[in-house]
């Protein structure tokens, strides 16, 4: 309906459409980039590449959907632009910029294991436990099949198993 | 330390997503020696799980939409140093040529083989008849270059001469051919008949040389030079080599 009545002219339909799915949008791109302030400004070019390119979507899935596949698209080519400089961080600088509004309740090993992932590894693991979404939402959000979602999550968590265990 | 089937492994991380306690009892019991195992991936996914923080962002302090003006793709940002690149490769390139071609030796002219000076007189008792020629050539011969004789003389030509000098069957050669045949002074020029099918200008010397007693040289700047195959002093030039095709120099 939102996308409907943007595409009729109605801006403000869009900022619905921002405002419902802002999170949803910043959590993914929070996982992949693993700092919020360059996950906020991704939010950003997510919405503006939405914004000019709404008029192609093609409306055979859902438009949560599309969105989560420009997201993820857009997070991963975000994170290897900014891999290079990433690297040069200090892990514990990174960490600390990661949340630096609210005290870090979540285990640092972890947090230490993501960094070390490659940006689409992170996000297949972001979109199934943080995102908690399906195998077949998993595939559209990436533009694969169910069965190449699924071994890519397996080798994700595979890669992840190793460092995480390799941190130990 | 992955070192279980595929099928205990993915039922071990199902267990682990899932954390249905009977379940993981059961297998428990069924792999006592996996316990440990299936306990360290499940507090690896609890652990990836309580990774993502909570709600960082209240709803009240969701930053306004303003639309950006889309950023540049890595190609675009590097527009300018790829295109100083260029033009430097570019002047690079320019400088070497002309470096090369200044440092490369001009090409001196091969000396021509035949002297001027002794070129066949000709006989004023030829061309009794006018040959009756048939010659279809496969290619123009203006096409060959004419600096290029190995080319010019692999292109298949019909000739038929009932009767006609052997000088002037030459010339239809050339003419064919597209090449410059040459007698060398002294080349008798006796009548001769041809019948030639679909064959090259070397061919046709070839078997000319047979018949009549001549050898065809290549002189490699655009001419063939024909010899006769026994010289006035009645001695064969090479007599294993009568009607062949040399690619020797002959004359520089």
């Amino acid at each position: 309906m939102l996308v409907e009545r943007f595409l009729k002219g109605d801006t403000r339909a869009f900022e619905d459409l921002y405002s419902k799915y802002y999170e949803k949008v910043f959590a993914i791109a929070r996982g992949v980039l693993m700092d919020s302030d360059e996950a906020a400004d991704a939010v950003q070019e997510i919405f503006t590449l939405v914004y000019r390119h709404l008029g192609r979507f093609d409306r055979r899935s859902r438009f949560s959907t599309w969105l989560f596949r420009v997201a993820v698209n857009r997070s991963i080519q975000e994170a290897r632009r900014t891999r290079y400089r990433s690297r040069t961080v200090a892990l514990t600088e990174a960490l600390a910029k990661a949340a630096p509004e609210e005290p870090d309740t979540t285990d640092p090993k972890v947090q230490a294991t993501l960094i070390k992932l490659t940006p689409a590894d992170r996000a297949l693991l972001v979109l199934f436990y943080w995102e908690e979404m399906s195998l077949q939402d998993i595939a559209d959000s990436i533009g694969c099949g169910v069965n190449a979602a699924k071994t890519r999550l397996y080798r994700a968590r595979e890669r992840f198993r190793i460092l995480f265990e390799a941190a130990q | 330390m992955n070192r279980v089937g595929p099928e205990l492994d993915g039922l071990m991380w199902t267990l682990a997503e899932e954390g249905n306690e009977r379940a993981i009892d059961e297998f428990g019991a069924r792999h006592p020696e996996l316990r440990g195992e299936l306990l360290h991936r499940m507090s690896m996914v609890k652990g990836l799980r309580g990774a993502k923080k909570p709600q960082t962002v209240p709803r009240a302090s969701i930053p306004r939409f303003v639309p950006r003006e889309p950023k540049a793709t890595p190609i675009q940002s590097r527009g300018p140093a790829v295109l100083v690149g260029g033009l430097v490769l570019a002047a690079i390139a320019a400088a070497t040529f002309t470096f090369m071609t200044f440092l490369t030796p001009p090409v001196r002219p091969q000396p021509s083989a035949v002297n001027p000076k002794t070129t066949p007189k000709q006989s004023k008792t030829v061309v009794p008849v006018v040959p009756k020629v048939d010659t279809s050539p496969i290619t123009e011969p203006d096409v060959v270059a004419k600096g290029n004789v190995s080319e010019a003389t692999n292109v298949p030509v019909t000739l038929r001469v009932e009767s006609a000098p052997l000088f002037k069957v030459l010339d239809m050669i050339s003419l064919n051919c597209g090449i410059k045949v040459v007698p060398a002074p002294g080349m008798p020029n006796p009548s001769v008949a041809v019948d030639f099918e679909r064959m090259s200008a070397m061919d046709m010397l070839a078997d000319l040389g047979k018949r009549y007693g001549f050898t065809a040289f290549d002189q490699h700047d655009g001419s063939i030079l024909v010899v006769p195959a026994v010289d006035k002093s009645g001695q064969t030039i090479t007599s294993g080599d009568q009607g062949s095709i040399h690619n020797q120099k002959i004359g520089g």
